[in-house]
């Protein structure tokens, strides 16, 4: 039986759409080329572009939240010691070190410092740093693949370029420090709120802002400018682990050496101890809390409280070095390898 | 559309192109020449990515080193190897369309457009890092056209691939020159080259050699005698009545059974008008008949033989 296919009725013209866009002269489709006759936006904000695809290319892996969760656990491990021993453990610390007595409401900014620059903290926030500025998404890699050629003969700038790479790594360091770090703060507004928490620490939520804004603004800037400098993200990787555990290792090594030569703390060993890229940070972040360095967990056995470190040369230095790398990053940036004969 | 006027490219004390000037209008460029010969650094000027050391460079009426401008209407697909593997193929295309500036409500549509056009709509949605060669060219293609460029450049396009996928290549460069587009393509593979376009830029130890259609060029390389080889029957006999001609200078047997003669002349014109009467009224049997010269690759070894010879001298 010939069963005649059913007439499929013309898609209705709309009001002042040209006719011959909505049903097609030909039944064989058109693949030839299509000129764009749509606007295009000003050359603003594309380094947000750039940004966004090393995000999402970074964002995207499973192991960088694995990692990132990590990072929970020295403020998790203080919100539990402190809501189950809070009021002992600083009863305990008073007696041990009553010079933080004397610091006003040091309780919970005490609990925030110690959870920032503890240990495994450090590590995962170099990590982090690590995997945004010399993986896959990094200006090394984009070096090694000579793609700068690609995204540099687009209607964008070397600056957007830097700023989005610059942007991925500091977004990426700040969210996995300032989640835990701002989940600590709520933890202790929802739990304390009625007993004084922001009559003890009004100013604990900027600090903890400033404090987590810091590793990410140091390591974007630092990793921006060695990665701009190499075409080999594992390189970039070595070079900038290396120069953080050397100096990580080798500066309180020194500054323990001259204060027991001089008897003293003065503040010239205490800068030499925080001579490292992790001792700029601890230094900094010692005196947006304004607290002496003392562990909660790991108390030692004999009471002794370093003193903060000068703040001025802290920020003095750590800009000096974030200048220096960004300007050797715009420096190196250029479509092409120009070798010179 | 691409003006170079006394354009120089030094590296410190080595030599890119020196004193180039050309222009290149719409339609398909072929860009020619061994390894050093300039043809990268004559890109990159056009492309605006290094600034000339002497003389200008002029693409769409402005000078294109870092000007977002030139930059708009311009498209390039290096010779990228490696890199972005991470990404999907119609991601890639996406990120680029955001860097050329269109809008992103109209980014899906214009993407899907372009990678229909290069025939990637079947593997866009997979990882750069899984295509084969001539998925990226085609893509890379797709990246520099998302923006509807009035010049594409294109450095060696046509590298690596397959005849199916150079016939693709091939065809897609053609469709985008019938639109009205300027594409420049480098290239060293000279066979394609030819199939491509009879526009060509020569180059040599960073001199621009020759410019312009290719047998045009070839006719006025008067050094170099033209030559044509037929076979026959009775290539000697043929032989003796060529070098009766006035415009023919030699005649010699190639073949060791004496089947064909290879003719050499220095008025291609008047020998092919008049050939075919002498074959006819001494009824010679012309089995194949053919110049060897009249293709891209004679072309080229004459130029750059002869740049060679007189650079030496």
């Amino acid at each position: 039986m010939n069963v005649n296919p059913p007439m499929i009725p013309p898609i209705p013209t709309p009001p002042g759409a040209p006719q011959e866009s909505v049903v097609p002269n030909s039944p064989i489709a058109d693949l030839s080329y299509r000129n764009y006759d749509g606007p295009l936006r000003p050359p603003i904000f594309r380094w947000w572009t750039v940004c966004r695809m090393s995000l999402r290319l970074l964002w995207k892996k499973p192991w960088f939240w694995g990692i990132a969760a990590i990072c929970l656990f020295p403020y998790l491990i203080h919100a539990i010691f402190y809501y189950f021993a809070g009021s002992v453990t600083i009863q305990i610390l008073a007696i041990q070190f009553p010079e933080l007595a004397d610091l006003p409401s040091f309780k919970f900014p005490l609990q925030m410092y110690s959870a920032f620059t503890g240990n495994i903290n450090s590590i995962i926030l170099l990590t982090i740093a690590l995997l945004a500025g010399a993986g896959s998404t990094s200006i090394a890699a984009d070096n090694q693949a000579n793609a700068l050629q690609v995204y540099l003969s687009k209607p964008i700038g070397k600056g957007d370029y830097l700023l989005g790479k610059w942007m991925c790594i500091f977004l990426s360091v700040f969210v996995v420090a300032a989640i835990p770090a701002i989940s600590l703060y709520l933890f202790f507004l929802t739990v304390y709120a009625t007993q004084g928490f922001l009559h003890d620490a009004p100013w604990l939520w900027l600090q903890t802002l400033a404090v987590t804004l810091l590793p990410a603004a140091f390591h974007a800037s630092l990793l921006v400018g060695i990665a701009a400098w190499s075409r080999s993200p594992r390189m970039v990787t070595a070079i900038y682990a290396g120069l953080n555990f050397i100096t990580y290792v080798m500066a309180p090594v020194l500054g323990r050496i001259l204060s027991h030569v001089y008897h003293r703390d003065t503040w010239q060993n205490l800068l030499i101890t925080h001579a490292s890229l992790q001792g700029i940070l601890d230094g900094l972040a010692q005196n947006i809390f304004h607290m002496p360095d003392v562990n909660l967990l790991f108390i030692r056995r004999e009471p002794h409280l370093t003193p903060m470190p000068p703040l001025w040369p802290l920020v003095i230095a750590s800009l000096v070095l974030m200048g220096i790398s960004l300007a050797a990053a715009r420096a190196k940036i250029h479509a092409v390898e120009v070798v010179k004969g | 559309m691409i003006v170079l006027e006394h354009a120089s490219r030094w590296y410190g004390q080595v030599i890119g192109i020196n004193d180039v000037s050309c222009r290149i209008m719409p339609g398909i460029t072929a860009l020619l020449g061994p390894n050093g010969a300039g043809k990268s650094t004559l890109i990159k000027l056009i492309t605006g990515q290094l600034r000339p050391s002497t003389g200008t460079v002029t693409v769409l009426g402005e000078a294109p080193f870092a000007n977002p401008r030139v930059f708009r209407r311009l498209g390039y697909c290096p010779e990228l190897e490696r890199g972005c593997d991470d990404m999907t193929g119609r991601y890639f295309v996406t990120l680029l369309a955001h860097m050329g500036g269109l809008p992103s409500a109209s980014i899906p549509q214009r993407v899907s457009e372009v990678i229909e056009f290069v025939g990637m709509t079947e593997n866009a949605d997979r990882k750069i890092g899984g295509y084969s060669k001539g998925m990226r060219q085609r893509i890379k293609i797709a990246q520099g056209v998302v923006h509807d460029p009035d010049v594409l450049v294109l450095d060696e396009p046509l590298n690596g691939l397959d005849p199916i996928g150079r016939r693709e290549v091939t065809g897609l460069l053609t469709g985008l020159a019938d639109k009205g587009k300027c594409v420049v393509v480098s290239s060293h593979i000279l066979y394609e080259v030819e199939h491509l376009t009879r526009n060509i830029l020569l180059m040599n130890h960073g001199r621009l050699l020759a410019q312009g259609d290719i047998y045009t060029i070839r006719s006025l390389i008067d050094a170099h005698p033209h030559r044509i080889a037929i076979r026959s029957k009775h290539a000697r006999a043929l032989a003796i009545h060529l070098l009766n001609l006035p415009y023919v200078l030699s005649a010699r047997l190639d073949a060791p059974d004496a089947t064909q003669v290879e003719v050499e002349t220095r008025s291609p014109d008047t020998f092919y008008s008049q050939f075919p009467d002498m074959v006819l009224e001494h009824g010679f049997d012309i089995t194949s008949f053919e110049s060897p010269d009249n293709n891209l690759e004679s072309v080229f070894k004459y130029l750059v033989n002869e740049s060679g010879t007189k650079a030496t001298q």
